[in-house]
């Protein structure tokens, strides 16, 4: 907590600058990746040590497109999983996406805005609907906020998650409103009851027909409306426009950027927020400018950032895999992370995930032990498709102390006790004869450690 | 790296010619005795409740690996892949290892080593498993257990022996033990069992399967069917099993499943009273059959006669013909006498299932009873079929392209019949619409036909107004439930094409013979395959979900599925009854030289 408080606004906003105690190596490029991604192999990162801090982010950011060739290898296994109907299907194919993508941020921040937008699968019923979401999110992640507001006011997904597929001038529903104004742009206190009744009459006539969005001007209040203190005949365009110009708006989203990207905890100040919300002002809701700003600063790589996030299961399961070049059933992966609390389509209700220590108890804990153990037991799971050994062997990792070493630089942001070493050692030496489950024990095992849930 | 492999096939090569020739010298542990002669089943003791007999091993593998189908094989693109895979790098290693162990080539070897037979066998006494390999080259035989044994060093395990009346058993796993006993070789997991064979072997007065009166029986019904490919023969003593309370289930009176009653539960009923089954495998260059054969007596069959018909057996209708056809199930089932009798077959869950879903069904056909009136309207004979579907020029398709099925019955009155089942599928198709426009499904248009003097109630999936020329549409427009009438005959389809090829007089009347058999099915290979292949960004989508797979893993991985399916022209399956035997046959073909593309 002090660490925050103390920090200088201007010195945490600037381009990092290592030193002799945060130094640009093996640890800091892991925890970048892990961060902007969900994670590196040793290959990259060491590929990656050999830049500079601010190139590295830059390529990450630049990064934000995906290759016509990938995207239609993943949009045509989404729909090949749609014919089917069931969004859990969908979630085997984000999954799929989350594993292969070469575009990792882009894909980490459809995952924030997926977080942020929430819209649960359970109520909407429509796989098709929840793609067309979810290409909506990947479109805007890393562009224009404020287009992505104006979008998703009109998505049919969302507002059957909220109840305002119907919205009549005489019956204004105030779900929508009130949610782009806490939820979504603002946050609580920086609007009044009045301001999402009113909200609401620009809304009304906004309505779901055939699964698609349609205005029925019959229905919509054409009259003067007070919001956040502008006066007008405003549509729900206007209303939007007019939450987005609110001074509270970029602050609430750098607020959510450094908790999603920095830490959860603690809360940093609104001075500490300022720099990035002028940012965000500045280049007329770019996310990708602040992001970068977030990712290439003193603050990202400083002991406040370090291993001071808890990984959500997504970042967990994904990050693992990743990170040792490792490929497995997805659909064992999208039921697990259902199962542990972060299914992807399946948001728990329109707040999101809560998120940091809320992704721990024992229940959880002992859920991603378990599903870590599933995907090593599952016959579909590969190394750089291989065996755990074999991979290991080809990168000369053949003890149990070089596998705890190699584990330890690809999956954790805090180094090993030798207490937590000795332990390990333990745990291989039970399997002595078959080194195959001597290596995949020890990867199961230090997946679950405590430490390996800090990102 | 890469002299790795050589350098460790040299040493593996060196050790195992070696150890064959140096430690192991021929004849070491005895002499010949009078178990040379003898067949397994004289060795093997009179408690074996289970065993197979294969007699030429080195002949199914020849016919396997001879197949005209292997070139074929071998000039698929696939094949090639496997080949870049290093895994038959692998085995080629190992089996010219065992060539040289073995002094010639390893199919030749195989073929010497098993000449005689082998067989395996299940004891009762305490579950000990038996294989008795019989070959007329005793010298070999111990080159290949000196063979497994250097195999066995080279893996790190530590050697273990025990003699046995002069004969030396070597542990080979876990709990696995070897002996050769002159042109005999022995491998077991239980050590009394071993013993009882060593004993047998030497003194040849015990108590043994071949005077086992209940084998001797199947030996005879065995020999009595004359096969000419067999290459396989197999006994199950049922009733020492059902004696000694083993699979307890599979010998209970009545089970919980309906679905499973139907399909098994006469098969299941001569299981509770037979002594014994056999079976065999022949293999062939045109394919593999597999039979089991029990005996029945008649008086078994109560009270599912409703399986086996009365006062005659039943026998079941031809199988239909379709053009297009992926498979055909014809059968006997008195439908209406098996619900009716629910509570001698069913357990008392099975039979309250029943009775609420007779509550509903009673209530869905206007207060008439189903059992009685709509199932008793209907005679035993059932008749199902599946076709592919045919998709072209047809607007919107959808994504997962199914076959289409029917079910077809005889109506015992079809006068009284068919205005009672055309109204009820009219209520059925009314009741899907509402629940469909309830959770925003697409609504079913109903639709009437007349085919000659067959009649036929369509419903028609309608598509959403911009979905009309969709060739991604959903699930459901693979179906147009129909019901049809023509003549005596119902049909119940999922489309309406299949309806209207079945109410077409001619194909409807053209069908194969059936047989004396209670049950027959088959499935078309090759349709099958070209249903996969337009579903196949399905089956890739699915593999790379599955499996993780990248997509150029996952089109290799189906195409080489789909390629093999190629091989293949039909499965056949056969449950033939009658008054003293209850035989269940199941045959694979495979295609000629000629019909299979590479």
């Amino acid at each position: 907590m002090s660490e925050m408080k103390s920090m200088d606004p201007t010195w945490a906003w600037q381009p990092f600058e290592p030193n002799a105690d945060l130094p640009w190596d093996r640890a800091s490029v892991a925890h970048l990746y892990r961060r902007a991604g969900f994670g590196a192999d040793l290959a990259t990162i060491d590929d990656a040590v050999g830049l500079a801090p601010a190139e590295v982010v830059r390529e990450l950011v630049a990064n934000n497109q995906e290759s016509t060739e990938f995207r239609s290898t993943a949009d045509a296994l989404a729909e090949a999983t749609l014919a089917g109907g069931d969004p859990a299907q969908l979630s085997a194919a984000w999954v799929y996406r989350l594993l292969y993508t070469p575009n990792q941020l882009l894909e980490k921040t459809t995952l924030l805005w997926h977080g942020h937008f929430a819209t649960g699968a359970e109520k909407v019923q429509d796989a098709r609907m929840m793609w067309n979401q979810n290409q909506l999110l990947r479109k805007h992640a890393l562009g224009d906020f404020g287009e992505l507001v104006h979008q998703i006011s009109q998505d049919p997904a969302m507002l059957v998650y909220l109840d305002s597929a119907i919205n009549r001038k005489a019956h204004p529903n105030e779900n929508f409103a009130r949610e782009l104004m806490e939820l979504f742009c603002l946050g609580e206190g920086n609007y009044s009851e009045a301001d999402v009744l009113e909200l609401a009459r620009c809304f009304t006539g906004w309505e779901i027909k055939n699964k698609k969005f349609r205005k029925n001007r019959y229905q919509h209040d054409s009259e003067a409306k007070t919001v956040l203190q502008q006066n007008g005949p405003f549509d729900g365009e206007d209303g939007t426009r007019i939450v987005l110009e609110q001074p509270a708006a970029p602050r609430f989203i750098a607020r959510k950027l450094y908790r999603f990207f920095v830490s959860d905890e603690p809360i940093p100040t609104d001075a500490m927020l300022q720099p990035l919300a002028d940012l965000f002002r500045e280049s007329d809701l770019q996310v990708a400018p602040v992001v970068q700003r977030i990712l290439g600063s003193n603050a990202f790589f400083s002991s406040a950032s370090v291993a001071r996030k808890i990984k959500s299961p997504v970042e967990l399961m994904i990050g693992m895999l990743r990170s040792l070049k490792a490929t497995t059933n997805t659909q064992l992966v999208a039921k697990g992370l259902l199962n542990i609390g972060q299914g992807l389509f399946y948001p728990p209700n329109v707040k999101g995930w809560d998120g940091g220590r809320a992704w721990i108890n024992s229940s959880t804990l002992l859920g991603r032990a378990n599903l870590i153990a599933d995907i090593l037991e599952n016959e579909a799971t590969r190394f750089d498709g291989k065996s755990l050994s074999e991979c290991l062997r080809d990168q000369d990792v053949r003890t149990t102390d070089q596998a705890i070493e190699h584990f330890e630089l690809c999956l954790l942001a805090v180094r090993l006790s030798d207490d937590a070493k000795a332990q390990l050692r333990e745990t291989a030496a039970s399997h002595s004869g078959n080194e195959e489950r001597r290596m995949r024990s020890l990867l199961h095992a230090i997946t679950s450690l405590p430490i390996c849930q800090l990102g | 790296m890469t002299q790795r492999p050589k350098l460790f096939f040299h040493a593996l090569m060196g050790l195992l010619v070696m150890t064959s020739y140096v430690s192991f010298p021929d004849d070491l542990f005895a002499e010949a005795p009078r178990g040379v002669d003898c067949a397994a089943t004289e060795l093997l003791p009179g408690s074996i409740v289970a065993c197979a007999e294969v007699s030429d091993l080195g002949g199914v593998l020849e016919t396997v690996l001879n197949h005209p189908l292997r070139a074929k094989l071998e000039a698929m693109p696939a094949y090639d892949g496997f080949l870049a895979s290093g895994a038959p790098g692998q085995l080629q290693m190992g089996l010219r290892a065992f060539e040289a162990s073995m002094g010639k080539p390893w199919l030749e070897a195989i073929g010497t080593l098993t000449d005689r037979g082998v067989t395996v066998a299940l004891d009762a006494a305490d579950g000990g498993v038996a294989i008795l390999v019989h070959s007329s080259d005793a010298e070999l035989l111990e080159r290949f257990r000196g063979f497994i044994l250097a195999l066995r060093q080279m893996q790190g395990a530590t050697a273990k022996q025990g003699d046995y009346r002069g004969f030396m058993a070597d542990l080979v796993g876990d709990k696995v033990k070897m002996v050769r006993m002159h042109d005999w070789l022995l491998l077991t997991n239980n050590s009394e069992l071993g013993k009882a064979i060593i004993d047998q072997y030497l003194d040849r007065d015990g108590d043994t399967l071949a005077k086992n009166e209940v084998y001797a029986a199947a030996a005879e019904a065995t020999a009595a069917n004359a096969a000419v490919h067999r290459v396989v023969s197999a006994f199950l003593d049922i009733k020492a099993l059902r004696d000694a309370g083993v699979a307890k289930n599979v010998f209970k009176d009545k089970i919980d499943n309906f679905a499973g009653e139907v399909a098994l539960g006469g098969v299941l009923t001569n299981l509770r009273h037979t002594p014994y089954v056999t079976g065999e495998m022949q293999v062939s260059d045109t394919g593999v059959a597999i039979g089991f054969a029990a005996p029945h007596q008649r008086n078994w069959e109560s009270p599912r006669e409703y399986f086996f018909g009365e006062p005659e057996l039943a026998v079941a209708p031809p199988q239909l013909e379709v053009p297009n056809r992926l498979f055909a199930l014809s059968t006997h089932r008195d439908l209406s006498q098996l619900w009716l009798r629910s509570g001698d077959l069913l357990t008392d869950r099975g039979v309250d299932q029943l009775a609420v879903a007779d509550t509903a069904l009673t209530t869905f056909f206007s207060g008439r009873d189903f059992a009685e009136d709509i199932l008793g309207s209907l005679d035993g004979d059932i008749q199902l079929v599946g076709m592919e579907q045919d998709f072209t020029d047809v607007l919107p398709q959808p994504a997962i392209k199914l076959p289409a099925f029917a079910l077809q019955f005889r109506m015992k009155d079809a006068t009284a019949t068919k205005p009672e089942l055309r109204r009820v599928f009219q209520s059925f198709v009314g009741f899907l619409n509402v629940t469909g426009a309830m959770n925003g499904q697409p609504q079913l248009d109903l639709g009437m036909e007349t085919i000659g003097e067959a009649e036929l109630v369509t419903a028609t999936y309608v598509p959403d107004r911009d979905q009309r020329e969709s060739l991604n549409a959903k699930i459901q427009f693979n179906f147009s439930p129909t019901v049809a009438f023509a003549g005596d005959r119902i049909i119940f389809a999922s489309s309406a094409a299949i309806a209207r090829e079945l109410t077409d007089t001619a194909s409807g009347k053209a069908k194969t013979d059936g047989g004396d058999s209670n049950t027959t099915g088959s499935l078309q290979a090759t349709t099958l395959q070209r249903i996969l292949e337009s579903n196949r960004s399905q089956l890739i989508a699915n593999n790379m979900l599955e499996k993780g797979h990248s997509k150029e893993a996952a089109e290799g991985e189906i195409g080489l599925l789909l390629e093999l399916l190629g091989f293949f022209r039909d499965v056949r399956l056969n449950l033939d009854i009658t008054s003293s035997q209850m035989s269940l046959d199941l045959a694979v073909d495979v295609k000629s030289d000629g019909e299979a593309q590479p």
